[in-house]
């Protein structure tokens, strides 16, 4: 089979045509698709740090309803529907300010400023941190919880404590 | 052939007849009766000869008389043995050192008796030793590489030799300050030359700055300039190069080698220009300033020189004994520690801790040895020095009194001899990095002077491949008439699965190497829809090939970034889709990071059947028209065998495929089974008929199906 063949499996739908709504009911998404209507959607993002805008809905039990490459060609409800619930289930504060990176035995410790609230936490190894090719930072702690870091948007003290992580 | 004390060309004319030429030669270090010494194995067209030097013993044998070539592997040693009509003959013995050799000369030998090949002397590779003439190339090339950068080069040069000369001039300075101003009480020159002073200071400093910035941003550039030409060369070079050359060598000459070409271009030669003109100018202001003290100043330079040369001999060994010891302790580390499980469950704390107290007081030796060296040394060294200087003091105090010199002469005197000695220890210790920097630069040119051998031809073109594969006449062997594969014919039509079969080392992956173009056939052709593969672009050939090995190699990056490794402007809903035909999709998306999810190095960071998938999903992705699998689902568990064994199905439709399998059950379905024995074609067919057929493949399909079985009870009888 060719990857076209393949590719006919993944339905690709234009923002234009999908309404989203809060099912609050189900803690989930109504979405409506021209004439049709899916109850219990949740939104996936197959690439959560690459593309970002990029959705998969399926339903609770997994099966793929549809695609959008990208939201944001939604209308504004829905996108305020949608965001809503995807803040929920990726959870990636952005890093505004590092206080301080202490080092000890292995471990970096972070004290920082992010987008919800101070937070302290800590990283082990170079893996944790994770550069992508448009320059932002995903930092992954011991904990498994996931920040963001946008360098230009950083002052030049939290760039020189980054610059001893990276 | 020989690295060491090649004999003369009309060496072994002696043994042959006036027409007969030599084809090659090998030579042993053991003769026939197994003593230590040197025997050779001769090869003419017609004969195979023997030939002891130091004894004469010579034996011969025509090559029409040879049914077998048998290579003995023996313990401490080998041999060779020609079966002969009527008896069995020892031909030649040699050491475990000469193995590899003449492995290699019984192929040769099996090939010219049974194959009738012609083989040229210029077939052998003969490594020779580095001549002069080569390292004055070397050099030459060497310092080419500072060609673009020679701003910053004599910027560097030039700061330096100023350096030299203003740290020449206090001590004279000096000589004034104390015979001119403070004897005389001359409080304006005092002044005067103490501004100078501070300006030479100031200046020294300045000028060490600029020096030590621009020889640093040379070799950076320098280095920059060689990793990257390097890197962009041993990527356009074939396969069959990083077989010979071991990626660990390359690797070295990457990161290490260049390294130290670095260091010898920028601190190395500045380093020999700046400290022979240190070393001769101070040589010659002392010996213009006062000849008869300047003989005692010298007293310490040939103690200082044994010194040193007495140190460097011996301190290489000693320290190499510390690293290695230091080896000792970390290789036990690593065994041990991550091993505690078996260590507590064998209750063997105890020899643990004392084995490894005992290896860690063999660093504790080796380093005092260290110790001890530089204690010889050193001091002596020092008290030499110190004693020459007295001596100036002494001698030269005597002629200040009767007013033969001045006080400040002698001062100044002193004051050259310490800044003589400097120069000449960092000198000495010159030698052996800008030895070693040669050798570097040897090895990196070697490096970039290697041609592909595989590229492509001035005709070559770009073909929309169909995939009907023909194997015509198919010789090949990775070293020149060492055969692996022999004359292999096969037909493989467009869309047809073919499963290939055979022991381990039959010659299966060779066969997919030619297929790619990795190698050319020694002789024979492939066809691809016609077209001789070397008559096709290497990168249009090879982007309609996909690959999926038995273990998978992926790359640092996510997931999306490996599958798209195939086609780089791939589309994000091409990356789902092929991740969904090779049934990845779901896993990865169980994922918290889905398919931005880092792999780690080499995909550690999933299972083999995850990363076996995803490497389905990259080969999906490129679309290629002919697939081969490489013992694809051979390291994974039964279940997901059967989940990558779907993925495959989705693969496989209506792609030219080659299947490499050792579990035959994965190729009982193919159009077709080719059974592969050392290196020939022994059967082609379907299943049923090579079972019926009760050949090789018959056999090796009961023994499979034997030790599963086995298996199977083993396991009944566990649980």
């Amino acid at each position: 089979m060719s990857l076209r063949e393949f590719l006919g499996e993944v339905r690709i739908v234009d923002p234009k045509d999908v309404k989203i709504v809060c099912d609050e009911r189900r803690n989930s998404l109504k979405i409506f698709i021209r004439d049709e209507i899916y109850y219990n959607v949740l939104p996936k993002k197959p690439f959560p740090f690459t593309r970002p805008y990029f959705i998969i809905f399926t339903t609770r039990r997994g099966e793929e309803i549809c695609v959008l490459k990208d939201y944001r060609g939604l209308d504004k409800d829905s996108i305020k529907n949608l965001e809503y619930m995807l803040s929920k289930m990726y959870y990636i504060p952005l890093i505004k300010d590092i206080e301080k990176i202490s080092y000890s035995s292995g471990t970096y410790r972070w004290s920082v400023l992010t987008d919800r609230g101070r937070r302290e936490f800590e990283t082990r190894g170079r893996r944790s941190i994770v550069k992508l090719s448009d320059g932002r930072i995903i930092v992954f702690d011991i904990d498994e919880n996931v920040y963001e870091i946008r360098p230009w948007l950083l002052d030049r003290k939290s760039i020189e404590y980054l610059d001893l992580v990276i | 052939m020989e690295d060491e004390g090649e004999p003369p060309d009309n060496y072994f004319t002696h043994l042959v007849e006036k027409d007969e030429k030599i084809l090659f030669w090998f030579n042993s270090d053991l003769d026939e009766k197994g003593f230590f010494g040197r025997s050779y194995l001769i090869v003419t067209p017609k004969r195979v000869i023997t030939y002891t030097p130091s004894t004469g013993y010579t034996r011969w044998y025509p090559l029409g008389g040879i049914r077998e070539v048998r290579f003995l592997d023996h313990l401490g040693g080998g041999e060779i043995e020609l079966v002969l009509k009527d008896r069995v003959v020892s031909l030649i013995r040699f050491s475990r050192s000469k193995v590899a050799d003449f492995r290699k000369a019984a192929r040769l030998l099996e090939e010219l008796v049974f194959r009738e090949v012609r083989l040229e002397n210029k077939d052998i590779v003969v490594e020779r030793g580095v001549s002069y003439d080569k390292k004055i190339d070397i050099v030459v090339r060497l310092f080419s590489l500072l060609k673009p950068y020679w701003r910053i080069g004599l910027v560097a040069l030039i700061s330096s030799l100023i350096a030299v000369a203003l740290g020449l001039l206090p001590p004279y300075l000096m000589k004034i300050l104390i015979d001119e101003a403070l004897t005389k009480g001359n409080i304006d020159l005092l002044v005067q030359l103490s501004l100078y002073l501070i300006a030479i200071y100031l200046t020294s400093t300045l000028l060490g700055i600029i020096r030590g910035y621009s020889l640093t941003l040379l070799g950076e550039k320098i280095v920059y300039d060689l990793r990257k030409r390097l890197y962009r060369h041993v990527q356009q070079l074939s396969l069959g190069f990083f077989d010979r050359y071991g990626s660990g060598r390359l690797i070295s000459r990457i990161s290490d080698d260049t390294s130290r070409i670095k260091w010898f271009l920028t601190w190395g030669v500045q380093s020999l220009i700046v400290n022979t003109l240190q070393t001769v100018g101070i040589g010659v202001i002392v010996f213009s300033m006062n000849p008869s003290l300047a003989i005692f100043a010298l007293i310490p330079a040939p103690i200082i020189l044994v010194g040193i040369r007495y140190y460097k001999t011996r301190a290489w060994r000693y320290y190499h004994k510390v690293w290695r010891r230091w080896a000792d302790v970390n290789a036990m580390l690593v065994d041990t520690i991550p091993g505690a499980m078996i260590v507590k469950s064998f209750t063997r704390e105890r020899f643990e801790t004392e084995r490894f107290t005992r290896k860690l007081w063999e660093v504790v030796k080796a380093t005092l040895r260290t110790v001890r060296l530089r204690l010889q040394v050193f001091p002596a060294m020092g008290l030499a020095t110190s004693i020459s200087a007295v001596l100036v003091w002494w001698f030269g105090g005597l002629r200040v009194i009767s007013g033969e010199i001045t006080l400040g002469l002698l001062t100044a005197f002193v004051s050259y001899m310490w800044q003589f000695y400097g120069p000449i220890n960092i000198l000495s210790t010159l030698v052996e990095p800008l030895q070693s920097a040669l050798t570097s630069a040897e090895r990196i040119f070697e490096l970039l002077d290697s041609e592909p051998e595989i590229k492509d031809s001035k005709e070559a073109i770009d073909l929309e491949i169909k995939g009907h594969i023909v194997f015509r006449n198919v010789y090949f062997g990775y070293e020149p008439y060492v055969y692996v594969l022999r004359n292999i014919n096969l037909e493989i039509k467009p869309g047809e699965v073919v499963g290939i079969v055979g022991p381990s080392g039959s010659g299966k992956t060779t066969l997919i190497k030619l297929l790619l173009r990795f190698y050319d056939p020694s002789q024979g052709k492939i066809l691809i829809d016609g077209v001789d593969l070397r008559k096709i672009k290497l990168k249009s050939l090879r982007r309609q090939i996909g690959i999926v090995q038995q273990e998978p190699i992926l790359f640092s990056g996510s997931i999306a970034e490996n599958i798209a490794y195939g086609k780089e402007d791939a589309e994000p809903e091409e990356i789902i889709a092929a991740a969904k035909a090779a049934y990845a999709h779901d896993f990865i998306m169980k994922l918290p990071a889905a398919y931005d999810t880092q792999v780690g190095e080499r995909g550690s960071r999933l299972s083999g059947g995850e990363r076996q998938r995803i490497a389905i999903a990259r080969a999906i992705i490129t679309n290629p028209k002919i697939l081969i699998l490489d013992e694809a689902t051979s390291s994974v568990d039964t279940i997901t065998e059967k989940q990558i064994q779907a993925a495959l199905n989705n693969l496989i439709r209506g792609r030219t495929t080659i299947v490499i399998a050792h579990r035959l059950s994965t190729v009982k379905n193919a159009d077709k089974i080719v059974v592969i024995s050392n290196g020939q074609v022994v059967e082609i067919g379907k299943h049923e008929e090579l079972l019926e057929r009760n050949g090789l493949y018959a056999k090796l399909w009961r023994a499979q199906f034997e030790e599963e079985k086995r298996a199977l009870k083993e396991k009944l009888r566990v649980i």
